[in-house]
C-alpha cells in the first residue's frame, strides 16, 4: 500500500489531508482512487502533475506499477523558459 | 532507457561546427519575417491605450470600406470559448486566457491589448485602417502591483475568478488565482533551534526576456487547410493551440517553425498567429504579422515582477535549521505565475530538514506573463541567496564553507518530494573554492558576489526519425525549433551511435505533418528528451542494418553486431564476413527489403536537476553609482557536454541577461498604466561593451537516465546571476541590496544613507 503525500497546490483539493494510504497497481488505477476521493481533484489529476515515485520524478507516469512503491508525491509540473 | 551511459566518443563532446551557423553568421537563414509568398497581405493588429476599459463599441466599417483593406477582424471573428482548464499536449491550459488575450472580448485588460486586426494591401494602408477603427471605451480603475491588487477595494480584473479552494457561492471575485503552499519538516521547530534567525523582504522588477526577433508569422488558408511559418519554440504547440483558438481540427493545420531569434520562454505561446489565420481564411491570401518592438514589449510576455520575503535560521556552525519563503508574483492580465516553480527551486539546492514555501498567483494590468528561462526562480533565489549570504556574515564562517555545509547531495529530498540521484552542487562548490577568481584579490571600491542556482528540467514527448539514404549518409528530422545549437548536438549523438562521420549526418527540424508530437523547446529538454529520441531512433536504424547483414550473410539476427559503423560477426563461429558500413549496406536496400530507418516516438522521464555557482566581481563608482562588471566565472553541473561551445554559450547568456536583471532592467509604468519604456532605448539590455568575457567552468556529473549523461543546461544559469550582482556590489559598498535593479540612484541613495535596503 502506497502512502500518497500531498503537497503545495495538490492541497488546495484534498482539504486537511497531507497523506492518505491507498492501494493500487498503477498510477492511472491510483488517480481513479483518489477522484473517488477527492472529486474536486479528479478533473486536473491526470494533465496537472507530475508523479514523483519513491522520489524519481516520472514524466510518463499513468501506466507505472506502484505496487511496491513506498511514497508517491504529486508536484506541479515545471514549466521552462 | 538507457542500458548505460557512454563514456568514449567521437564526436559526443567535441567542438562540432554547428549546421546552421554559416547561414545565421550569413543572413541566408530564414527567420519569422523572411517569407514572402504571392499575394501576400500585411496584417496589423490595433492595440488598447488603457490598462483596463470595458470595450462599449468597436466600429470597423471605415477600416473595411478603405481600398487595400482586404480583411478586419475581432473578437466577434473567433470562437467564444468557455472557461475551462484543460489538456493542452502535456500541460494544462486555460484557453479561453489565451482566446481573450489573444484578441480581447469585453473589457481591455492592460496596454497593449488586441482589440482588433487588418490585412492590408501594403503596411501604410494597414497603418492608416488601423486608425479608422473607433473603439468606445469606458476607462476602468486599474492595478499595476500585486501586493495593491490583493487588497480589499482593489480593481478587479475577472469578475467570475475566485482563488482556488474558495467556496464560490460565498467568495467574492478575486485578482488572486492561487495560493500554492508546500511543507516539509517543522518550520516552528527548526527557527526556535536555530542560534540566529534572518528575515527579510526583496522585490524585484518585471523584465523582458528581450529576444532580438520580434514575433513574425506567415499564414496561408486555403481550401484544404492552413500553413503557419512562424517563430516559435514549439510549432507542435503552436498548432494545437491554433486549432483550439480557431475551432480548426488539429490536422488542419501545418506549422513550419521558422529559425528563431531567441526566444528563453517568451516564444511558447501564441499571439498574432490565430489573427494572422483567421485574417488569411477572410481575405483568402496569404498573411504576415511581424511585431513591433514596441508590440513586443507591451503585449508579449515578461517574467512576474516579485515581492519575496525569506527567513532563514542556522546554528553557530552554519547549519541551516528551518527555511521559510513567502512569494507574491505579478501574474499579468490573465493566471499563471510561475509561482510553483519557484516553491520547486527556491531551496533545492540546499539539504533542508525543514521547510515551508508559498506563493501568491496575482492578475494586474500587465500583459500575461510568459516563461523567461527557469520560469519564477531568480527572483526568489535572489532572496535565499541574499539571506545565506547575510547569514555567514553574521556568523563569520566564509559565505562558500556555509553553501558547502548545507548542499544537497544524492538522497536529498526537496521541499515538493523530489529526491535527488547523482547531483553535483557540491562538486560546484568545491571547483568555485578551487578556482583562482575565488582567492583573487580586490581592489579599492570592488565587491565580489556568490550565489548558487537550482533547476529541475523538463522531459516530455518527443520524436524523431532517421532516414539512411542509399550512400549511406543521414537525415535525422525531430520536432524541436533550434534555439543554442541542438542540431548539432543531435547529430553529434546520432553520428556518435551510428559511428559515421558527424557531417554526413544532416539535421532537420522537421513541420508538423513530418515527424510526431514534440513539445516545446523549452525546460532545458530538448537535449535530453529529443536527444534520446534520436539516440533510440538511431538504434532503430542500426537494428535494421543489422538485420540486413545477418539476411545477406545468411545468417541469424542475433549473430550480428554493430561495431564502429558497421556490421560485423557476433564472433569468430559466425563465419568469415567482411564487416559492412552503414553505406554499403544501404547501397544494397533496394533489394534488400527498402529503405533503412529508424524511429521513435517517446515520452523521455528521467530528467536530472542541474546546480550552478555564479562568481562576479564589480567595481562601484560611489559618485555616479555606476556598476562596472569586473570578472564572471560561471560553474554549473552541465551533467554531459554534448557541443561544448553551445553549452558554454547557454552559460554565458544566463550570466549576462541576469546581470541587466540585476543593474538596468525594468518595465515603467505611467499613473495611467501605460508602459513608459517600450523600446531597448528606454529598457537598456547589457551589450558587449558592458560586460567582461564571461567566464565558464563545466561539471559534469553525468545524468544516469540519458544514454550520454545529459542533465540541459539553459535554465539554471539564469537563476544565480541577480543575488551574485546584489551581494558583489553590496560587498562594495558595505551595504546590503534588497531590490532590483541596483541602478544608479539607489546605489547613490544607499552611499548617501549608509544603511542597507530595508
Amino acid at each position: 500500500m502506497a502512502r500518497v503525500v500531498f503537497m503545495g497546490e495538490v492541497r488546495q483539493y484534498t482539504g486537511d489531508d497531507d497523506w492518505v494510504e491507498i492501494e493500487a497497481p498503477n498510477v492511472l488505477q491510483l488517480f481513479k482512487k483518489l477522484g473517488e476521493r477527492y472529486p474536486r481533484l479528479a478533473p486536473v489529476l491526470e494533465t496537472g502533475f507530475a508523479v514523483a515515485i519513491d522520489g524519481e520524478m516520472m514524466e510518463d507516469a499513468l501506466l507505472q506499477r506502484i505496487d511496491d512503491a513506498k511514497e508517491i508525491v504529486l508536484v506541479p509540473k515545471m514549466e521552462g523558459g | 532507457m538507457p542500458d548505460e551511459v557512454n563514456t568514449e566518443f567521437k564526436w559526443v563532446g567535441k567542438r562540432n561546427p554547428r549546421p546552421d551557423g554559416a547561414d545565421k553568421v550569413t543572413g541566408r537563414a530564414k527567420y519569422g519575417a523572411d517569407l514572402y509568398l504571392p499575394g501576400m497581405l500585411t496584417g496589423k493588429i490595433l492595440r488598447s491605450p488603457h490598462a483596463h476599459a470595458r470595450i462599449k463599441s468597436i466600429d470597423t466599417s471605415a477600416a473595411k470600406a478603405l481600398a487595400g483593406v482586404k480583411a478586419v477582424v475581432t473578437s466577434d471573428d473567433f470562437p467564444d470559448i468557455p472557461f475551462h482548464t484543460g489538456p493542452h499536449g502535456p500541460m494544462v491550459s486555460d484557453f479561453r486566457d489565451f482566446s481573450w488575450n489573444m484578441m480581447a472580448f469585453d473589457k481591455v485588460l492592460y496596454d497593449g491589448h488586441p482589440v482588433a486586426a487588418v490585412a492590408a494591401t501594403s503596411e501604410s494602408i494597414a497603418r492608416e485602417a488601423l486608425k479608422l477603427i473607433e473603439v468606445d471605451y469606458e476607462v476602468l480603475p486599474h492595478v499595476i502591483d500585486p501586493v495593491e491588487a490583493m487588497q480589499p477595494g482593489a480593481p478587479i480584473l475577472h469578475d467570475d475568478q475566485f482563488t482556488v479552494g474558495e467556496d464560490e457561492s460565498t467568495a467574492k471575485p478575486s485578482n488572486i488565482f492561487r495560493i500554492p503552499r508546500a511543507e516539509k519538516g517543522d518550520v516552528e521547530k527548526g527557527f526556535a533551534a536555530a542560534d540566529l534567525v534572518i528575515e527579510r523582504e526583496f522585490t524585484t522588477k518585471a523584465v523582458h526576456q528581450g529576444y532580438i526577433e520580434p514575433h513574425a508569422c506567415v499564414a496561408n488558408a486555403s481550401d484544404d487547410g492552413v500553413e503557419l511559418f512562424c517563430s516559435t519554440q514549439g510549432h507542435f504547440v503552436f498548432r494545437n493551440a491554433c486549432a483550439k483558438l480557431l475551432g480548426m481540427e488539429i490536422s488542419r493545420i501545418r506549422v513550419t517553425a521558422s529559425e528563431i531569434g531567441g526566444g528563453f520562454g517568451g516564444k511558447n505561446n501564441v499571439y498574432g498567429e490565430p489573427v494572422a489565420i483567421r485574417l488569411s481564411q477572410l481575405a483568402r491570401r496569404p498573411v504576415r504579422i511581424v511585431m513591433s518592438r514596441d508590440e513586443v514589449f507591451r503585449a508579449t510576455g515578461p517574467t512576474s515582477g516579485a515581492h519575496v520575503r525569506v527567513k532563514i535560521g542556522a546554528k553557530k556552525d552554519g547549519t541551516i535549521t528551518a527555511a521559510e519563503g513567502e512569494m507574491t508574483y505579478q501574474a499579468g492580465a490573465f493566471k499563471g505565475a510561475s509561482v510553483g516553480a519557484a516553491m520547486n527551486c527556491m531551496f533545492s539546492p540546499y539539504d533542508l530538514e525543514n521547510v515551508k514555501v508559498w506563493g501568491y498567483d496575482v492578475c494586474v494590468n500587465r500583459p500575461k506573463v510568459a516563461a523567461y528561462r527557469a520560469p519564477g526562480v531568480p527572483m526568489a533565489a535572489f532572496g535565499v541567496e541574499g539571506v545565506i549570504n547575510e547569514l555567514a556574515g553574521e556568523l563569520g564562517i566564509d559565505k562558500l564553507e556555509m553553501r558547502l555545509k548545507n548542499a544537497a547531495k544524492e538522497g536529498t529530498q526537496n521541499v515538493m518530494g523530489l529526491k535527488y540521484g547523482p547531483i553535483g552542487f557540491i562538486d560546484v562548490l568545491e571547483a568555485v573554492k578551487a578556482h583562482p577568481h575565488y582567492s583573487a584579490p580586490l581592489g579599492e571600491n570592488q565587491g565580489r558576489g556568490l550565489a548558487a542556482g537550482y533547476w529541475l528540467h523538463a522531459g516530455g514527448m518527443s520524436c524523431a526519425s532517421v532516414n539512411v539514404s542509399d550512400d549511406g549518409t543521414v537525415t535525422l528530422i525531430e520536432g524541436n525549433p533550434d534555439i543554442g545549437g541542438s542540431r548539432a548536438s543531435m547529430a553529434a549523438m546520432v553520428a556518435e551511435e551510428l559511428g559515421i562521420e558527424y557531417e554526413k549526418v544532416r539535421p532537420i527540424v522537421g513541420d508538423t505533418s513530418s515527424v510526431g508530437f514534440t513539445f516545446l523547446t523549452a525546460g532545458s529538454r530538448v537535449t535530453f528528451a529529443t536527444g534520446m529520441a534520436c539516440v533510440l531512433a538511431a538504434r532503430n536504424a542500426i537494428q535494421v542494418a543489422c538485420e540486413r547483414a545477418a539476411q545477406i550473410w545468411g545468417v541469424s539476427e542475433e549473430e550480428v553486431v554493430w561495431e564502429d559503423g558497421h556490421a560485423r560477426p557476433a564472433g569468430a563461429n559466425v563465419g568469415d564476413h567482411e564487416p559492412m558500413s552503414l553505406a554499403e549496406i544501404a547501397a544494397k536496400a533496394p533489394m534488400t527489403g527498402g529503405p533503412i530507418a529508424g524511429h521513435a516516438e517517446i515520452n523521455a522521464t528521467g530528467q536530472g536537476p542541474a546546480t550552478g555557482a555564479h562568481l562576479v566581481d564589480v567595481e562601484v563608482d560611489k559618485a555616479s553609482g555606476h556598476v562596472k562588471v569586473l570578472r564572471y566565472t560561471v560553474f554549473q553541473d552541465v551533467g554531459r557536454a554534448i557541443s561544448p561551445d553551445y553549452v558554454e554559450g547557454q552559460l554565458q547568456g544566463g550570466a549576462v541577461q541576469g546581470i541587466g536583471w540585476a543593474l538596468n532592467e525594468e518595465y515603467i509604468y505611467d499613473d495611467k498604466g501605460r508602459l513608459e519604456n517600450p523600446g531597448f532605448l528606454d529598457y537598456r539590455v547589457p551589450v558587449a561593451s558592458d560586460v567582461p568575457m564571461i567566464d565558464v567552468c563545466m561539471i559534469e556529473v553525468p545524468n544516469p537516465n540519458h544514454p550520454y549523461g545529459v542533465r540541459g543546461v539553459g535554465e539554471t544559469p539564469i537563476v544565480a546571476p541577480q543575488a551574485a550582482v546584489a551581494n558583489a556590489v553590496g560587498d562594495a559598498v558595505g551595504v546590503r541590496f534588497h531590490n532590483l535593479p541596483i541602478s544608479p540612484p539607489r546605489i547613490q541613495k544607499a552611499v548617501k544613507d549608509g544603511a542597507s535596503e530595508a
